[in-house]
């Protein structure tokens, strides 16, 4: 303020000859700007825009020329001439606004910036069909990787910062809002949830994102998996004019893609034939009225959404404010999946004085998700019913009490027009998921208060206190007719899951030039708890279905059962933070962590973390500038960083040896529950990254290139003991494991055209990345055990979770049994009757017996090649590559863009192929069944049928190569084609004045380009087994600006 | 200077708050301790922590974990009769849930052997880790030396119970070569509760199958010595370890050791009379037969009966849940019982000409028909009653097994049919054979070998649906008068519809069904795996598979 009057006073002292007035307004909207400075080019001389832009300033009569200039905004220069009024409008500057980005407890220039972070803004994801912003992430970074699992609403995607940085802790990177740390992951026990589903996207001015170990090494402890810092809307300095934001979005939303399965004809021939090859009586028969169901038709829907968001800022003199208001509902593509939010958010800031300005920050939110049962061997689960449920029945049956098609005793699907029960007992997908109910409500509070004292012209003292609250009530009811709930005879289950975390941080800032010597230094302490309290009462054996519908009802059960949960980990910190800039040149950063904390013992529960960076602008040598290639490429920045971190999330207390409850009947025990490690230690992880920033023909095109490596050490990894020794979960808490990932990113930002007011934006990440595990537990024989699993392992050397199992070597044309290669090369064959293996000798395919080497070597055994046995490593489910390609064209007010998403060099194990769509029991199943082995049809990849013999014909319950795909796929993510209303329409004044207008259609999953035969690639990550497919969602909205 | 020094003090105080907020902080966010679980320094601390620690052993033995941290019943509290059952000819797995185990199509990944392998190890080591808790505790109030006994008397009887059953399916009987090096399965007898013992207990290899015998009975000495007669409560008399339950497990070990003698010396101790009620002995809890056969059974008769010597105890919030709790799995899918119907008594053992009409075990109070609709029209067994709540215990031994282990032992050592035998004999037979004339006599019995046979048949009549069957099978296998010389043939499972081919008084000449083929005792599908979970990381016993495998 001071600095303000004192260009007004001076102003007035030089005020001459003659005064020129003018308003200065913003190009976006054509308000009027208040608080820009004018000045005269060369003079101290200058004016402030009032509230509604206007500024009047006296001038030489010699004229000049003026300087416009307001932060966020492109500065202008205008020449005076002889006139007497110059009005102007300003529009945003892109490149400024990017100049300042946000770090951990502060910001920074990017410019000096030596650490390796990605900002994204929140408007480039925010109109997008979601319920949260992380999954819209993908492919807008390199090197950060965000993968969906299922496309159920609810499920949080995982988000792999440069890679998978654990095996068996925590891989999720650490997020902040508005400096607090938030509480991640499920915490419904009935369908999953999102918390960050809890921010609603249009609230979310910024998302920055920290790679290297020199931007995240203020975290310490918490860094290694990354940070993603988050930053929500305020008002703005000197806005004045109140902002209303007002955005409608509504749209539709389908599968990708359904599974082929067989129709009623095609089920009847092959369920048919799995009978009779086992010596059964034929079962499956035509149904006299026609019926062919897909019950894809069940399970599926076309889903919808509409979201609504009105957000409003401002400022007054001292306090700037933003208020919002969001409503979303979604209603998702698998029947039973819901979504709806109701949001508000508040940020107001404050300057009570020179000295003294504060601020709060709060939203509250209300989240419902109702979710189903889609558990993947689940008999309720909705894809197996899907897949294998009889398709020549109708799922409806008006002679049934239920309406639905069951079995008289009302246990399993009805037999329609056959003579026997579906096998497993699968249940009428239609009748339980029109009945069982799974609904997670959530309450949300993040709210945080902060107070600045400026002490000193550079010195200030911060200090902030977060709060995150999450209350979660989960309501699962079963119903007692059928499904699930039938055993029990109905089951209505309440859970109440409060967690808490508060968080309170100070901070001491240093910023001050002295000549070419910068200094940027902040020391801090931060301390951190986190309690989890939650009970839950279940009821089984209802009265009535009457008492089953929204909540558990005293009195209407017979069997009552009740618990609760507790538990609360804290961390105390000390932090300090030193950037160094010489002549804007040479760039130096340092930082050091140290953080205890509750889950670790005494002893090793303090960890000193510490980061080193610095950086090099050669594009500010004058010889560089000098140089002819300093035309074309006017600025270069070389990086390099190394630092410390760790990982602590390990879970409560994991180096206690602990007696958890152990009731048994009616008597309450204590069971030895978990192995401790008093020994146990931080694990760290040892992050280097060597990066340039290069801008060509002043920065039109912007190149960014990193090497980086993240050594992970001491991991804490559940070291596995032999199960025979009876440690409870077979493991140990131990500091075993190392791994490593490398790669390279790439970034590329280029304006190709800018000509006629067509202007075509491109932005390109690319990023290598390699997975390499480096140690894992040794047994006492000093033998590295692997982590081994039925379908994967985790060794030394290759790259974790890969798959492992059996080469599949066809089928034996003579008698349809699958073929696989041992170890050693030789062929055998498993009789898919009785499950024996034989050798296979080509000459003679139909003998399972001859040979005298038919001894039992021909059996595959689950070692490993190396030391004898069949088992190898059959693909890589990492991928190797991966990045995002956004172009987008403009014309006038017209805006498309083209976002392309790919990513490769990995394999997906299509397991729901493995055990579903080829399974040999009576139930429905693919149409890659068709191809079976028959005498008439012997050159096949698909072995004889035999009724039940899933683990004899397709190796079930392992990994067998038949089952590895490819998992490489390009996606047309987005498609975006907006139109803004030029402004020369709007009604400008009045009651109904409008700033702007945006109205605009999407696709989001438009396309994808893959060889993958099941329903995405992506699914599943790695592991495909009846995963629910992604949605294509299609969004129409209109953006209004007040 | 003036300037300065405020700002020094402003300093000052900010550097103060932050220290401030340090030290009040510190603590509250540091020592924070577990409030779920005990640690292993509070679990031995106190009485009352101690009996929360054996009762924790037993919660092992009822419900360890399946794939998923499922709650299957592993070992006993459900698993060991289905598994037991499935693996005999008695009973036919209806559906695709045991078909694995009633196919012999097991392989070293399936997960049913994989759990009961773990879940076996995980209770002995439970135990050991308990016992060694015990031997540290101090003494005083409640917890007397004779408690502390009484404790580990109650972790030497699960001990002996687990490597018993694991010698059962891992191991060949002991009939065959109890001492061949490797052949039994490793006895565990140290606590392993840290990453040093775990290593140092991985080490070891398989002991021989006369060891493990050699363990179970010291095990089972030491616990007799221990255990109370009895306990107040009646429901813990069942439910947990008493001395007669050492012996009658005993007289079980014995049996399968070929050890006449001291199955009788054992048996003795529970029915030492030479006739019904054969002297109900106080000294080892007075046990006696019930007057009806479903006596020990059913949610509520299996709580508290005088013949259940020792059962698991599964309530309403502690059972091995709906897909695994023997009521739900046994019993009829028809409305109002609504269990599911997955194993069903086959009529291999239903049609016999000695598993007579007017048994009371083929009455409608003991089997159940299901229907209508194929898939499930078969026989199924009443014994355990409560498919909604799954509150039935799980048995383990009754009194009736004892004196029908005593049967055999006795008249195996005669050389003519014997009266005692036969009275142990008829006491079980005869409260479900009521007809007179059907009963045995002496007469009835040509040879010693007639009368053996007779209770071999008897056991597999009076225990279908207890898992006893594999028992049986495995401790006969080599035996050349009463051998199954494998796994028998079994009815072939996929059959949809069993109605017509069960013999009843109305369909005297039932159908012939089909069958699935016996399995040599040579196979290797006579012995489960030693499954992938423990080869793939303990070399030892990988190196030490069972053959085949």
């Amino acid at each position: 303020m001071s600095f303000l009057s004192l260009l007004l006073i001076t102003s007035m002292a030089w005020a001459q000859e003659r005064v020129i007035t003018g308003k200065v307004t913003s190009t976006e909207d054509g308000s009027g700007l208040p608080g820009v400075n004018v000045v005269v080019k060369g003079t101290t001389n200058g004016s402030v825009s009032d509230a509604d832009g206007k500024y009047s300033l006296s001038v030489p009569t010699t004229g000049g020329s003026l300087v416009f200039s307001f932060i966020g905004m492109t500065t202008q220069e205008i020449q005076i001439g002889d006139r007497t009024t110059v009005d102007i409008s300003l529009g945003l500057d892109v490149t400024q606004l990017s100049e300042v980005v946000v770090v951990g407890y502060g910001t920074q220039e990017k410019k000096k910036m030596t650490s390796s972070q990605t900002s994204i803004t929140g408007s480039a994801v925010s109109s997008l069909a979601a319920p949260s912003f992380d999954t819209q992430l993908a492919g807008r970074s390199a090197g950060v990787q965000v993968t969906v699992g299922t496309g159920i609403i609810g499920q949080a995607p995982t988000i792999n910062i440069r890679g998978v940085n654990s095996l068996t802790s925590g891989t999720f990177p650490l997020i902040v809002v508005d400096g607090v740390p938030m509480v991640t992951g499920n915490q419904s026990s009935v369908t999953p949830t999102n918390p960050l589903a809890d921010i609603n996207p249009n609230d979310i001015e910024s998302y920055d994102i920290l790679k290297d170990g020199a931007a995240t090494a203020i975290y310490g402890s918490r860094a290694a998996n990354g940070v993603i810092l988050i930053t929500t809307k305020r008002g703005t300095k000197g806005q004045g004019k109140v902002k209303v934001d007002l955005s409608v979005t509504t749209g539709f939303s389908d599968a990708v893609k359904r599974f082929d399965v067989l129709n009623s004809d095609q089920f009847i021939l092959i369920a048919n034939e799995k009978l009779t090859n086992s010596g059964a009586a034929i079962g499956a028969f035509a149904n006299p009225d026609g019926v062919s169901t897909d019950w894809q038709d069940e399970i599926l829907r076309t889903g919808s959404f509409s979201n609504y968001n009105l957000g409003i800022s401002g400022s007054s003199k001292a306090t700037n404010y933003f208020f919002s208001v969001g409503y979303q509902k979604q209603q998702g593509a698998v029947v039973a999946n819901d979504f709806d939010r109701l949001s508000f958010r508040t940020n107001v800031d404050h300057k009570f004085n020179k000295y003294v300005e504060g601020g709060v920050g709060l939203s509250v939110n209300r989240n419902n998700t109702t979710g189903l049962n889609t558990g993947a061997n689940a008999l309720s689960g909705n894809i197996s019913a899907g897949l294998r449920l009889f398709p020549n029945l109708s799922p409806f049956d008006a002679t049934n009490a239920t309406g639905f098609n069951l079995s008289p005793d009302g246990s399993v699907l009805g037999l329609g027009p056959n003579t026997r029960n579906i096998d497993n007992n699968y249940t009428n997908a239609s009748f339980v998921l029109a009945n069982n109910k799974f609904i997670a409500s959530t309450d949300r509070v993040l709210g945080n208060v902060y107070a600045k004292i400026n002490i000193v012209d550079g010195l200030s003292f911060r200090t902030q206190y977060g709060l995150d609250y999450t209350g979660n009530l989960d309501f699962s009811s079963s119903d007692p007719r059928h499904g699930d709930g039938r055993g029990s005879a109905g089951v209505v289950s309440q859970t109440y899951r409060r967690v808490t975390r508060w968080n309170t941080q100070n901070t001491l800032n240093f910023n001050k030039e002295f000549g070419k010597h910068d200094f940027d230094v902040v020391v801090g302490a931060e301390f951190q708890k986190t309690t989890v309290s939650s009970f839950f009462g279940q009821g089984a054996n209802f009265s009535d279905r009457f008492f089953q519908q929204d909540n558990l009802i005293s009195g209407q059960f017979v069997t009552p059962t009740s618990g609760g949960f507790y538990s609360l980990n804290g961390f105390a910190s000390y932090f300090g933070r030193m950037n160094y800039s010489f002549n804007n040149k040479y760039l130096l950063g340092v930082s050091l962590r140290n953080d205890a904390l509750s889950n670790l013992p005494t002893a090793t529960r303090n960890g000193t973390f510490f980061g080193a960076s610095a950086g090099y602008r050669l594009s500010q040598e004058e010889f560089f500038k000098n140089l002819n290639i300093g035309s074309v490429l006017n600025d270069v920045k070389l990086r390099g960083s190394f630092a410390e971190v760790g990982n602590v999330d390990i879970g409560n207390f994991p180096y206690l040896s602990l007696y958890g409850a152990g009731r048994y009947g009616s008597q309450n025990g204590a069971a030895f529950t978990q192995a401790g490690n008093p020994l146990l230690q931080w694990e760290t992880s040892k992050k280097l990254n060597i990066g340039a920033d290069f801008g060509f023909l002043n920065n039109k095109i912007q190149l960014v290139v990193d090497y980086f490596s993240n050594d992970v050490d001491g991991l804490i990894l559940d070291a596995p003991t032999v199960p025979s020794v009876g440690i409870p979960g077979n493991s140990i808490s131990q500091n075993v494991g190392a791994l490593s990932n490398s790669g390279l990113e790439v970034t590329i930002n280029a304006t190709p055209v800018d000509k006629n007011g067509f202007r075509w934006d491109v932005s390109a990440n690319f990023t290598a990345i390699n997975n390499q595990v480096k140690t894992l537990a040794k047994n006492t024989l000093g033998e590295t055990l692997p982590l081994v699993g039925n379908y994967a392992i985790t060794r030394e050397g290759d790259s974790q979770n890969s798959i492992y199992g059996f080469v599949f070597a066809g089928v034996n044309p003579a008698n349809g049994h699958p073929l696989y290669e041992k170890g050693n090369g030789e062929i055998v064959q498993r009789n898919g009757n009785t499950g024996v293996y034989s050798y296979y000798d080509a000459a003679n395919g139909i003998d399972e017996t001859v040979t005298v080497r038919n001894s039992i070597n021909a059996s595959l055994s689950t070692r490993d090649v190396s030391v004898g046995g069949d088992r190898r490593i059959l693909g890589q489910t990492l991928p190797k590559w991966f990045g995002g390609f956004i172009n987008t064209f403009s014309y006038k007010g017209l805006s498309l863009e083209v976002f392309l998403r790919f990513q490769g060099g990995n394999k997906v194990y299509n397991q729901t192929k493995q055990d579903n769509l080829l399974n040999q029991d009576f139930t429905n199943g693919g149409t890659v069944l068709l191809d079976r082995w028959r005498p008439d049809n012997v050159n096949t990849d698909v072995p004889k049928l035999w009724l039940n013999r899933n683990a004899q014909v397709n190796q079930s319950g392992q990994a067998i190569s038949r089952f590895v795909e490819d998992g490489d796929f390009l996606r047309i993510q987005n498609i975006i084609l907006s139109y803004s209303i030029p402004k020369s329409i709007l009604n400008k004044t009045g009651a109904f004045a409008l700033s702007n207008i945006r109205v605009f259609a999407q696709v989001q999953n438009a396309f994808t380009f893959t060889n993958y035969t099941g329903i995405d690639p992506e699914l599943g990550v790695g592991f495909d087994n009846n995963t629910n497919p992604i949605f294509r969602t299609i969004t129409f909205g209109v953006n209004i600006g007040l | 200077m003036k300037k300065i020094s405020k700002n020094y003090i402003v300093k000052a105080f900010s550097a103060l708050f932050l220290v401030a907020v340090a030290a009040c902080s510190d603590k509250e966010v540091l020592d924070l301790q577990p409030a779920t679980s005990l640690s292993d320094k509070s679990a031995f601390a106190t009485p009352s922590t101690i009996e929360l620690t054996v009762v924790g052993v037993y919660d092992a033995a009822q419900s360890g974990f399946y794939a998923g941290g499922q709650i299957r019943g592993y070992p006993f509290g459900a698993a060991h009769v289905q598994q037991g059952d499935n693996r005999g000819e008695d009973v036919i797995s209806t559906q695709g849930f045991y078909g694995i185990t009633y196919d012999g199509a097991y392989d070293p990944t399936t997960q049913n052997n994989d759990f009961m392998w773990q879940t076996l190890y995980g209770l002995i080591n439970k135990a050991n880790v308990v016992l060694d808790g015990l031997d540290k505790a101090t003494l005083g109030g409640p917890l007397t030396q004779t408690v502390v006994d009484q404790y580990k008397g109650e972790m030497y009887f699960l001990r002996a119970l687990a490597h018993h059953e694991l010698l059962k399916h891992f191991a060949r009987p002991f009939s065959d070569n109890p001492t061949v090096a490797r052949g039994g399965v490793v006895n565990r007898i140290t606590a392993v509760a840290d990453g040093a013992s775990a290593d140092l207990a991985g080490q070891l290899g398989r002991n021989t199958v006369r060891e493990g015998y050699d363990l179970i009975l010291t095990d089972l000495n030491l616990a007799e010595t221990n255990l109370p007669v009895t306990r107040s409560n009646a429901s813990l008399r069942i439910s947990r370890a008493t001395k007669a339950a050492a012996v009658a497990l005993k007289t079980r070990v014995y049996l399968h050791m070929n050890d006449w003698a001291n199955v009788i010396i054992e048996g003795n101790k529970l029915a030492a009379g030479s006739s019904v009620p054969f002297a109900p002995n106080p000294a080892f809890g007075s046990y006696s037969l019930t007057a009806s056969p479903l006596g020990p059974f059913t949610a509520a008769g299996s709580k508290n009966n005088p013949e259940s010597i020792f059962s698991i105890e599964n309530n309403d919030v502690d059972n091995a849940g709906v897909n695994g709790a023997l009521p739900t799995m046994y019993n009829v899918s028809k409305a109002p019982v609504n269990g599911r119907g997955l194993v069903c008594i086959s009529p291999i053992l239903w049609n016999r000409p000695w598993f007579l009409d007017g048994d009371l075990r083929k009455g409608v109070a003991m089997v159940d028909d299901d229907g209508p609709g194929p898939g499930r029209v078969a026989k199924f067994t009443r014994k355990y009653s409560d498919a909604v709540a799954r509150t039935d215990n799980a048995p383990v031994i009754r009194y009736a097994e004892v004196l029908l282990n005593m049967a055999e032992a006795i008249q195996r050592q005669a050389g003519a049919p014997d009266a005692r035998a036969l009275e142990l004999l008829n006491a079980v037979r005869n409260r479900s054979v009521t007809t007179v004339p059907d009963r045995f006599t002496i007469a009835s019995f040509a040879t010693s070998n007639d009368l053996i046979t007779a209770v071999l048949q008897e056991r597999r009549i009076e225990f279908v649906c207890e898992g006893l069957r594999w028992s049986d099978i495995h401790r006969l296998a080599q035996d050349a008068t009463f051998g199954t010389g494998g796994i028998p043939l079994k009815a072939n499972r996929t059959v949809t519809n069993w109605s017509t081919f069960y013999r009843t008084p109305t369909n005297p000449a039932p159908a012939v069904f089909s069958t699935q083929a016996a399995i040599p005792y040579s196979d290797r599908r006579f012995l489960w795996p030693i499954p992938a979970s423990e080869t793939n990381v303990n070399p030892v016993l990988a190196s030490q598979q069972n053959p085949g495998y």
